[in-house]
């Protein structure tokens, strides 16, 4: 699997060397500006995909939001991160974004949230939520701003950071990957699909199983001869419909502020479940979820073409950046270990034992 | 005429037997079956459409007339999806470098020719169309309608 950085550039907005040098520069001195207005730094330490990451919050409110999602990958490592992430919001501070560098009229594009990207900087401007991601890879420094961290989207709680980590492990050879990981210490499977299919279904399955948890919707992938898959996120997605399934989470679930989208509810695997949690397998398999109803679960080997198709686009289109890289690196995936197609049962116990039966087997 | 693969708005991967295609500018993304995988490996060699009948033919046990057809069909498809562009024009020194049939669609026993397929998927549009925003605040930065979709998953 090659990780270099593709020539194509994605660029959405002009935005050269030098202008983006003197933006991530504002943005930073805002946040540090943030944090003395905010009652200092809170400083939190985590070991993610084999990288050493310092959060850096101004001020308290952001940090019960943004870190229960990989509080099962605490450090107790705490200083010479490899990447800081500085981390505030203008409503609980008032300090404010600086200034657009560009002009506006050159930088707004078609149908798309405002993102610019050069060999060093990477910048995800997403303006229906307020939501600032920009990355200095040089520096090794990343900025999250949010206008309120009170209108954080529940997106962000469950998966937070996804474009900053996207770019920081596209540089470090391993692959951000839309996927639930679920197995064993000796070794798991992915199941892929894009939303709806069943992902989250069949991994919430797992934890009345004798499998693991490692993720239900994002996870990292690294570039050895056989895979390894890393934890990410220990976030739980539960339909209104499959509370019932799991009555004990009921008082831990997080509920989406507005019903917009059909956002499910979610919860943290670490915190409920601790014992249910793996941060790291060997991948085994590539299974693809259909729901059918039937009485039993059936699983079919598939051709690898048929693995990436449902692999490829859902992760593709939803990480800013590195389009060709990720779609090429998933390429790679499927023609390194085996597809199957994984026929779900209505009772989900049963596409569990399945799927655990499948992997002590393969 | 000769075609290239619109490259970098698509990328691709082919397999054994198929070829996964993404267009990246518009969300679309494809799969090709065997005969269509063979016709663009030819179109990515940069042959003309006369020598992609011809390489085509040396590997496939083709019908007269139907054959051409349906894979000019199948290039037209092609051309219709923006996953091939039209060369602009030939210059003098591509003229002079004759371009030949990779070896892959020349060796072996002869396949039965199918109509080359090119099944077309559309439901990862949703996740790059959103709706774009042109009002800004005195900063610059784009101001939220207050009756604006929530678009991002």
């Amino acid at each position: 699997m090659s990780l270099n950085l593709p020539d194509r550039s994605d660029s959405q907005i002009q935005c050269n060397d030098s202008k983006s040098r003197l933006f991530f520069t504002k943005v930073k001195k805002s946040y540090q500006k943030a944090a003395a207005a905010g009652g200092g730094e809170i400083r939190r330490f985590y070991e993610i995909g084999g990288s050493h990451l310092e959060l850096n919050f101004a001020g308290l409110k952001g940090v019960p939001l943004l870190t229960p999602a990989f509080e099962h990958l605490i450090s107790k490592k705490k200083e010479k991160a490899e990447l800081n992430i500085c981390i505030w919001d203008s409503a609980s501070t008032g300090i404010t974004l600086p200034s657009v560098p560009w002009n506006v009229n050159d930088c707004i594009s078609r149908n798309q949230p405002w993102r610019f990207r050069n060999k060093r900087y990477d910048m995800l401007f997403q303006p229906e939520n307020n939501i600032l991601n920009l990355m200095d890879s040089a520096l090794n420094e990343a900025c999250f701003w949010i206008n309120d961290f009170q209108n954080l989207p529940q997106y962000e709680i469950g998966s937070p950071l996804l474009a900053v980590f996207h770019w920081w492990f596209s540089r470090r050879h391993l692959q951000l990957i839309h996927a639930a990981a679920v197995g064993r210490s000796d070794g798991g499977v992915l199941i892929v699909g894009k939303g709806g299919s069943g992902k989250s279904s069949i991994a919430l399955s797992c934890l009345r199983s004798d499998l693991l948890y490692t993720g239900d919707d994002y996870c990292l992938i690294s570039d050895k001869a056989l895979p390894t898959v890393h934890s990410l996120y220990s976030t739980g997605k539960l339909n209104d419909k499959d509370t019932s399934l799991f009555p004990g989470l009921k008082p831990s679930l997080h509920k989406p502020k507005s019903p917009k989208n059909q956002e499910k509810s979610i919860f943290f695997i670490h915190r409920i479940f601790p014992e249910k949690t793996l941060n790291e397998f060997p991948l085994k398999a590539v299974l693809i979820p259909k729901l059918t109803g039937h009485a039993s679960p059936h699983i079919e080997k598939i051709p690898p073409a048929s693995g990436l198709l449902a692999l490829g686009p859902s992760t593709v289109f939803q990480l800013p950046g590195f389009e060709e890289q990720t779609f090429r690196n998933l390429s790679e995936v499927v023609k390194k270990v085996p597809c199957y197609k994984l026929e779900l049962a209505k009772e989900r116990d049963k596409n569990a034992s399945a799927l655990s039966r499948f992997l002590t087997h393969l | 005429m000769k075609y290239r693969i619109n490259k970098p708005d698509i990328v691709l991967e082919y397999f054994e037997d198929e070829t996964v295609l993404i267009n990246l500018k518009n969300g679309n993304y494809y799969s090709i079956d065997k005969v269509g995988t063979d016709i663009l490996v030819l179109i990515e060699a940069e042959l003309s459409t006369d020598q992609i009948l011809n390489g085509i033919k040396n590997k496939y046990n083709a019908y007269p007339g139907n054959t051409d057809s349906s894979i000019k069909k199948f290039i037209t498809q092609l051309h219709n999806e923006k996953i091939i562009r039209q060369e602009e024009k030939t210059s003098v020194r591509d003229k002079s470098s004759e371009k030949k049939v990779p070896d892959s669609l020349k060796k072996g026993t002869k396949l039965t020719f199918s109509t080359p397929r090119l099944n077309k998927y559309t439901d990862m549009q949703e996740l790059l169309l959103l709706d774009p925003i042109h009002d800004v605040d005195e900063t610059g930065w784009p101001k939220k309608k207050p009756d604006e979709p929530f678009n991002q998953k």
